[in-house]
Formats: structure tokens, C-alpha cells, sequence
């Protein structure tokens, strides 16, 4: 026993630890929580629009619906024509000017000059 | 006199890196969420906190991918259950015994791996939440506005609360028990090798010491000058029960 | 699905006093962020067109009201519905129970596709005969705004093509001279937010903007005038026109001073006592969650009244209005009657796909319209649609300002996907207004 020699345990290398068993069981685990993490995230990011999309297609539902009454455009529109017969005449008329047209935009950074200029 | 190789160098690192990282993380966070403090110094904790995110996720990622072979014997240790394992649970390791008095279970403790069947289910959690919070917490600093409302939230009350949980679980069960086991905690928090006795890794991780490890005479390690230079030596493979 | 709650409150004295970029009597502080709900997550932040939210991670944010445009987009995307809006529903209700009034609403096009989902419907159910019912059992009659749009249509097409044959075919007629100050590339102006940002931070870019008025603003007018003199035979001042609007920046839009047009024309036709006072085109404006609102106040469920068989006069509109609410429609339905007006002919179809602004954050078109005063000689209009200011404008605008912009019609509608997802709209706790990628990384954060 005097003659002992000083030594240190350690682990084996990993490539006696780990068989190729384990090696597959590891990486499965490990791909399978990511994957199924990763799943979840792109769906819920390809859904991130869909509520704008179907507003929208349900615009676009009810266009179909005025092109089938035969009103797919502004100058088709009677209730317009009759504006225009009986008050306002025609586009860009004196009434239209005083009551459909706006003569004021104003450059609000003048208004005070507080508002630093946003870029 | 002889000592067993508990914890490698990479292992050491990475697991107090990411001990005191997570600390900072976990303070500065709570202070903010619950609004301990003025804006001033929440603006200033918020700051400390990503760049804690950062060291905390390089930390990770650097164990994972410059010591693959250490996160797999990890990840072997903890993946592998056998009906010892189990048994442990019939007296939770002896420790409500030795430290509350309450008599569970047989008086033996099964032999146990490296990690015993509570270490294992806790690891494995805690490496399950160090990944979940990095990634919720770098999709909310750069995707909370881009990712939609539902994900966010997801992902918010994930990386608060998760966060909260994992701090408590380490706070009132991880490190008392660590500080319970002295030579595992000096193995683990000194500076130098991470080594334990003997006796001791006979005593508490019987199979481990059976199944995985060598031993290697240090002697061959030294050349002619006394210098370390194990290119020559020789394992030595171990059968004596 | 359901949709997320959002809290409302009263208009307060300060809310009509000016200051900073208000004038007097302009509608402030529209939108609010609730200090005890805000967790800093700074979303809203980056959702905002105007740089108008203050506040870094994990802190209280806050809005400057004289940078704001109002537009609700910070609103819709607060993971925590954290944001408010000023509402004028008391002041509706109690006007709808005062039978010397009538009450008017003037119906956005995007309310028909979000109404409902208010009452658990899924998003884009579309009503459109249930909702006018509804309103009328709630106590309104009706102008319809998509009728408006029609109007709007009409006004700014012809605009636009005055504006082109003074620019491009050279055409200095007297009658058009007054172009010669309203460059082309031609803004639309239907979208209030887009056009407080103008004023706000693009002064240069007013004169390009039509000076046709937004829907609204024409629907008011009209029930004021038109409507109330020659359809229903009714004292305007006894008029209570009601703007229900997928849109936050609508409420400020009608407190703007100028819209009192009717009220002077009236004035100067005689029709008015001399001692009147002012009143404004658009009385109140409620949003469509405001509107849904209103009707469970009255226990009405929109998608439970029998549907309206008729359809009044002021009721009818046509395709081309319809689409106004999404982004790319006013576009499109300018393009339908220009085409037509133009070419003296009806296009082979009339959907215009190339002009849609769907997801895509800006949709530019080459479009070629053969002129009928040419002979049929075609000519090609550029066309840009600007789906949402935030990330897409400013690149746009600059072109125009060094006169470098190949367009010569630009459509810029404040919130992505256009006003179906306005403000003022329900809504949706899952989705968001970002219509970008994921990532690029916003450097700026
Ligand atoms: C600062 C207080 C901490 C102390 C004193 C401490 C102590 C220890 C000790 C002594 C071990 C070895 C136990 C054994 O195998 O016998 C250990 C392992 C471990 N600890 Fe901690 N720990 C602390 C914080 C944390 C935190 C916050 C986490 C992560 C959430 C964590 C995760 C782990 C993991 C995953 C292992 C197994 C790692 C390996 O063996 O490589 N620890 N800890
Ligand atoms: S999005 Fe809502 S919770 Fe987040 S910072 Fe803005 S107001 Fe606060
Ligand atoms: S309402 Fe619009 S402009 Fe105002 S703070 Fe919100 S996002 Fe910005
Ligand atoms: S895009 Fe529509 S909803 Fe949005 S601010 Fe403009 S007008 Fe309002």
C-alpha cells in the first residue's frame, strides 16, 4: 500500500459515456423540444395579420355584391347623380367648392414651435 | 486522500456564469415588473438586465457549442432513469428525514447516479427555462411589436413568471440543498478543480462512480522536467466493486 | 375569437382649449395611456407614426399630445389594453333621447366588416342590411359615408384629372389656373391622421394634397344642406350628424375649425336666423367599438334585428366606396371612374388587384388609360398605395420634396391594411398592425 501510486478518478471520455443510442436519444429530445417550440411560434406569427386579411376580403365581398346591383363605381351611384341634377351641378362647382372642399391645411409647426421635427 | 473529477472546468464556468447572471437577471427583472423603484433607476435596472441577457445567453450557447461533449454527458445524466432512480422518490433521497424529521420511506437511500432522481427532474427544468428564457426574452426586446398581441403575451407572463418560479425553486430548494452537500459545493463554487473525495462520491452517486468513471494514475502524466503532459497515459479501467 | 377590451372616458374641460399644434375648439388627448396599467413593454412605441410615445423598457410610457396624430394605431397594438380613448357616447345618447333632434350616422365603410365582432362574430363578418337596421332601431336615420365616399370620388377624380391635364397634356385654361399651386404628384386627403402628419412634420408636402375633404366632412355637409333642405324637408341646426367611425382620428378630424361649411353656406343662402350660432358639419364621432357600445346600451344586437328589405336614397353606394376602408380602395375606385371618364369606355374588369395594398407595406402600379380627348392614345399613370405611414411614408415623401417622385397619384392611409384596421376598430387580442417582417432588427430600439 505505501508504494500507492497518487491517481485522480475521472469520467470516461465522452465517446465510451455516450453510446450511439444515446447520442440519437439526446439530439431526438433536444430537436423535438425545439422543434415543437419553433412550430408553435411560426404559426402564431403567420397569423399575426389574419384579422386584417378578413376585414379586408370582407370589403371586397360586399364590392362584389354592389357590382352585381350594377354599382361598381362613384358616377354610377343614382343617389350621386341626383346630388349633382339637383344641388350641387357638377364636380368642382361653386356649391361643390363651398360645401365638398377644404381650404385649409395648416402648417401646425408654426402653431408653436414646441414639435421638433420627427425623423 | 483520492479524488474524483466531479465537474470540468467548461461545467464550472458555465454553471456560475450562469448562477450569478441569473441572480442579476432575476433582480433587476422583478424590481422592474413590480415596480419597486422610480423610473430613473427602473430605465437604469432595465439596461443591466439586457446586458445580463447577453452575458447569460453567451454563457449558454458557448457550453453548448464549444463543450457539445459535456452538455451531452449532462444531458445523459439527466435523461437516463432507472428503477433506482424511482426509487428514490420512496424517501425523497432521505432528506426530509435528516433535515425535518419526518420518517418517509425506507431508511436506505437507492443508489443513485450522478445526479440523484430529484437533481435530474430539477436540471432538466432548469435547462428547460434557461432556453425558454432566452428566447422569450430576445423575441420581446426585438419582436414585441412585430409578433402580434396573442405570442406576446404568451411569451411575457412565460418569461415573467417562469422566471419567478425557476428563482424560487433555486432560491429555497437548489442552493440549500447544495450548501447541504459540502463537497459537492466546493467542487462546484471553488476555485480550482472540481473534485470531491472518494468516499464521498462512493457514498452519494454509488452507480456513477461504478458505471462512468476511470481512474488515471497522475504519475504517468508527468514527464521527465515534472511537467503535466498526459499524451502518454494510459486509462486505467476500473472492476473492483 | 372575441375582442379585447378597451377603456373608454369623457372629454374634459381641457380637451377643447388649443395650445401647442391644437387650435382652439380641436379635440386633444384623444387617445391616453393608462399609467397604472402600462407595464413598458414599449410596443406602442414602435407602432407609433409619430414618434409621439416617450418612454424606454420597463418604464411608464406616455404620449405628447402635440405630436400625436391620434390615429389609435398604438391603441390596437398594446398587448395590454393599456391605451384609452376619449368617447362622446353620453353626448350621443342623450341626443338620441331628445326627440327635437335627429340623429344622423354617417357609417364608415370598414364598421360593416367589424361591427360584429364586438357580438362574437368572427373578423370581417360582413353587415351591411343588419347594421343600417340596427342604427335605425337605435334611433338614427342614416347617410350612409360609403355614399359620401362616392361623393369624394367624384370631387377628387375630377380634381386629380384637372390636375393632370394642367400638368401633363399642358392644358392653361382660366378655369385651371388655380392648379398651377397644386403640383402633381396628387395626395389623398380622406385620412385625417395622414394629413395632421403632413401638417405636422411635412409642411412642404400640403399643397400636393387634394383639397377634396374626407368622406366625413362631405357626408356632414351634405345631410346639412342637400339632405336636410331638399330630401327630408328638416331645420339643419335640429340636425345631429353622428360620424361612426373605425377611426380615432376621425373625432378630432370633425373638431377641426374649418369643417362648418354648411353652416355657413346655409348663413349666406339665407336659410339661417342671423343670430345663430356656429355649428360644426360632423357633430360627434364614435368609433366602432363606441357604436357597439351604444347598442348594448339599448340591448340591441346587431347580428340578431331583422335585415332592412329597403334601401333609401341616402343609403345607396356603389363597389368603389365600399373598398375605401381597406388600403389601395380609394385608389381603386378613383381609377374605376377615371377610367371611365377618361376613356369614355367601361374597363374590362373592374378590379384593380395591382392597386390593393392587402399586407404589403407601399404597392406601386403603372397604369395605362387611353384618353378619349387623345384620339385613344394611352397614357401611363404611376400609382403608388401607402399602406400604413409607420416605416413606409418617409421615403416617399422625400422623393417628392427634392421633386424627384415618379408618381403622380399617391393613396397614404395611416394604419396598416387601411382603416378596417383603424383606431377605432374593434380589437383583435391575438393579431397586430405589423405588417413588416419579424425582423430586420429596428436599430433604432
Ligand atoms: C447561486 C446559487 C447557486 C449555487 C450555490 C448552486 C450550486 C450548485 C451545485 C453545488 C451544483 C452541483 C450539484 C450536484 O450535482 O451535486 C449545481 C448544479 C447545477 N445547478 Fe446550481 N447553484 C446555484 C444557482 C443555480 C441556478 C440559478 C441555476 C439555473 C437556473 C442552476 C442550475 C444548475 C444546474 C443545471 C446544475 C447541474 C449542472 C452540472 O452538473 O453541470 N444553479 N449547482
Ligand atoms: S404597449 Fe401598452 S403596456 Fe406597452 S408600453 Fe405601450 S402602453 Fe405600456
Ligand atoms: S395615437 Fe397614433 S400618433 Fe398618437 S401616440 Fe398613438 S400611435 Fe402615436
Ligand atoms: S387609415 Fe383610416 S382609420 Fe386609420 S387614421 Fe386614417 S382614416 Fe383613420
Amino acid at each position: 500500500m505505501s508504494e500507492k501510486l497518487p491517481f485522480q478518478y475521472e469520467e470516461k471520455p465522452a465517446s465510451l459515456l455516450i453510446s450511439r443510442r444515446t447520442f440519437l436519444k439526446i439530439t431526438g429530445v433536444l430537436t423535438s423540444v425545439l422543434a415543437i417550440g419553433a412550430y408553435t411560434v411560426t404559426d402564431f406569427v403567420k397569423k399575426r395579420n389574419k384579422y386584417i386579411k378578413m376585414r379586408q376580403k370582407g370589403l371586397y365581398k360586399d364590392d362584389l355584391r354592389c357590382q352585381r346591383n350594377n354599382l361598381p363605381a362613384s358616377h354610377l351611384n343614382p343617389t350621386v347623380e341626383k346630388f349633382y341634377r339637383d344641388f350641387a351641378e357638377h364636380p368642382l362647382s361653386e356649391t361643390a367648392h363651398h360645401l365638398l372642399h377644404t381650404h385649409h391645411y395648416y402648417v401646425r409647426g408654426k402653431l408653436n414651435m414646441k414639435g421638433e421635427r420627427h425623423g | 486522500m483520492d479524488k474524483v473529477l466531479k465537474f470540468s472546468v467548461t461545467e464550472k464556468i458555465f454553471h456560475n456564469v450562469n448562477a450569478v447572471s441569473w441572480y442579476v437577471l432575476a433582480i433587476t427583472g422583478i424590481i422592474v415588473y413590480f415596480n419597486l423603484a422610480g423610473s430613473e433607476t427602473k430605465n437604469f435596472l432595465m439596461q443591466i438586465h439586457i446586458w445580463a441577457g447577453v452575458v447569460f445567453t453567451f454563457n449558454f450557447l458557448a457550453f453548448i457549442f464549444l463543450a457539445p461533449h459535456r452538455f451531452y454527458i449532462l444531458m445523459k445524466n439527466l435523461l437516463e432513469w432507472d428503477k433506482d432512480t424511482f426509487a428514490w422518490f420512496k424517501n425523497l433521497g432521505g432528506y426530509p428525514r435528516r433535515f425535518f424529521k419526518i420518517n418517509i420511506g425506507p431508511e436506505e437511500v437507492a443508489p443513485q447516479g450522478k445526479f440523484n432522481a430529484g437533481q435530474k427532474l430539477t436540471y432538466l427544468f432548469f435547462i428547460f427555462m434557461i432556453i425558454a428564457l432566452i428566447v422569450t426574452g430576445w423575441f420581446l426586446y426585438f419582436a414585441k411589436h412585430s409578433m402580434g398581441k396573442g405570442l406576446f403575451l404568451m411569451f411575457f407572463y412565460l418569461h415573467v413568471w417562469g422566471s419567478i418560479i425557476t428563482t424560487l425553486i433555486a432560491t429555497f430548494g437548489h442552493i440549500p440543498l447544495s450548501i447541504a452537500n459540502k463537497e459537492d459545493l466546493l467542487a462546484m463554487w471553488r476555485i480550482g478543480p472540481g473534485t470531491v473525495s472518494l468516499k464521498w462520491a462512493k457514498h452519494h452517486n454509488p452507480k456513477w462512480f461504478q458505471n462512468d468513471v476511470i481512474m488515471r494514475p497522475l504519475q504517468n502524466c508527468r514527464d521527465q522536467y515534472g511537467k503535466h503532459n498526459c499524451k502518454g497515459s494510459v486509462p486505467i479501467f476500473r472492476n473492483e466493486k | 375569437m372575441g375582442v379585447q377590451k378597451i377603456a373608454t372616458f369623457s372629454p374634459s374641460e381641457k380637451t377643447f382649449t388649443g395650445g401647442g399644434t391644437f387650435l382652439p375648439g380641436e379635440v386633444k388627448g384623444i387617445i391616453r395611456i393608462n399609467p397604472n396599467k402600462c407595464v413598458g413593454c414599449d410596443t406602442c412605441r414602435h407602432h407609433c407614426p409619430a414618434g409621439a410615445i416617450k418612454g424606454s423598457l420597463g418604464v411608464t410610457h406616455h404620449i405628447e399630445e402635440d405630436l400625436c396624430l391620434s390615429c389609435g394605431q398604438c391603441l390596437v397594438n398594446c398587448p395590454f389594453g393599456a391605451i384609452e380613448q376619449m368617447s362622446f357616447l353620453d353626448e350621443v345618447l342623450s341626443r338620441l333621447k331628445d326627440p327635437d333632434y335627429t340623429v344622423v350616422a354617417i357609417i364608415a365603410p370598414a364598421v360593416r366588416v367589424a361591427l360584429a365582432e364586438e357580438f362574437g362574430a368572427p373578423p370581417g363578418t360582413l353587415t351591411v342590411h343588419r347594421m343600417h337596421a340596427a342604427f335605425k332601431k337605435a334611433g338614427f336615420r342614416i347617410y350612409e359615408n360609403n355614399l359620401a365616399a362616392d361623393q369624394t370620388i367624384m370631387e377628387e377624380g375630377y380634381e386629380f384629372i384637372a390636375k393632370v391635364k394642367y400638368w401633363l397634356l399642358g392644358d392653361k385654361t382660366p378655369e385651371l389656373e388655380k392648379f398651377a399651386e397644386h403640383p402633381l404628384p396628387h395626395f389623398t386627403s380622406c385620412c385625417p391622421a395622414w394629413i395632421r402628419y403632413a401638417e405636422l412634420y411635412w409642411p412642404d408636402i400640403l399643397p400636393h394634397i387634394s383639397g377634396a375633404k374626407s368622406p366625413q366632412q362631405m357626408a356632414g355637409a351634405t345631410v346639412k344642406t342637400w339632405v336636410a333642405l331638399r330630401l327630408w324637408n328638416i331645420d339643419p341646426r335640429k340636425i345631429y350628424t353622428v360620424g361612426i367611425m373605425p377611426c380615432t382620428a376621425k373625432i378630432y378630424e370633425a373638431s377641426r375649425p374649418e369643417f362648418k361649411s354648411a353652416f355657413y353656406w346655409l348663413k349666406e343662402k339665407g336659410h339661417l336666423p342671423e343670430d345663430t350660432p356656429p355649428f360644426p358639419d360632423v357633430d360627434a364621432v364614435l368609433t366602432t367599438r363606441d357604436a357597439a357600445e351604444l347598442f348594448r346600451c339599448l340591448n340591441i344586437n346587431p347580428l340578431n334585428v331583422s335585415p332592412e328589405k329597403e334601401t333609401d336614397i341616402t343609403e345607396v353606394y356603389t363597389g368603389g366606396a365600399t373598398i375605401f376602408g381597406n388600403s389601395g380602395g380609394v385608389t381603386e375606385a378613383a381609377l374605376r371612374t377615371a377610367y371611365c371618364v377618361l376613356s369614355g369606355q367601361e374597363p374590362s374588369s373592374w378590379n384593380i388587384e395591382a392597386v390593393r395594398g392587402h399586407t404589403t407595406g407601399v404597392r406601386t402600379a403603372k397604369l395605362a388609360i387611353p384618353l378619349k380627348p387623345l384620339g385613344g392614345k394611352k397614357a401611363n399613370f404611376h400609382i403608388c398605395v401607402v399602406n400604413g405611414v409607420k416605416n413606409h411614408l418617409e421615403p416617399i415623401l422625400e422623393d417628392v420634396v427634392i421633386g424627384k417622385s415618379p408618381f403622380h397619384f399617391i393613396e397614404v392611409m395611416n394604419c396598416p391594411g387601411g382603416c378596417i384596421n383603424g383606431g377605432g376598430q374593434p380589437v383583435n387580442p391575438m393579431g397586430t398592425s405589423w405588417i413588416d417582417p419579424l425582423l430586420p432588427l429596428p436599430l433604432k430600439a
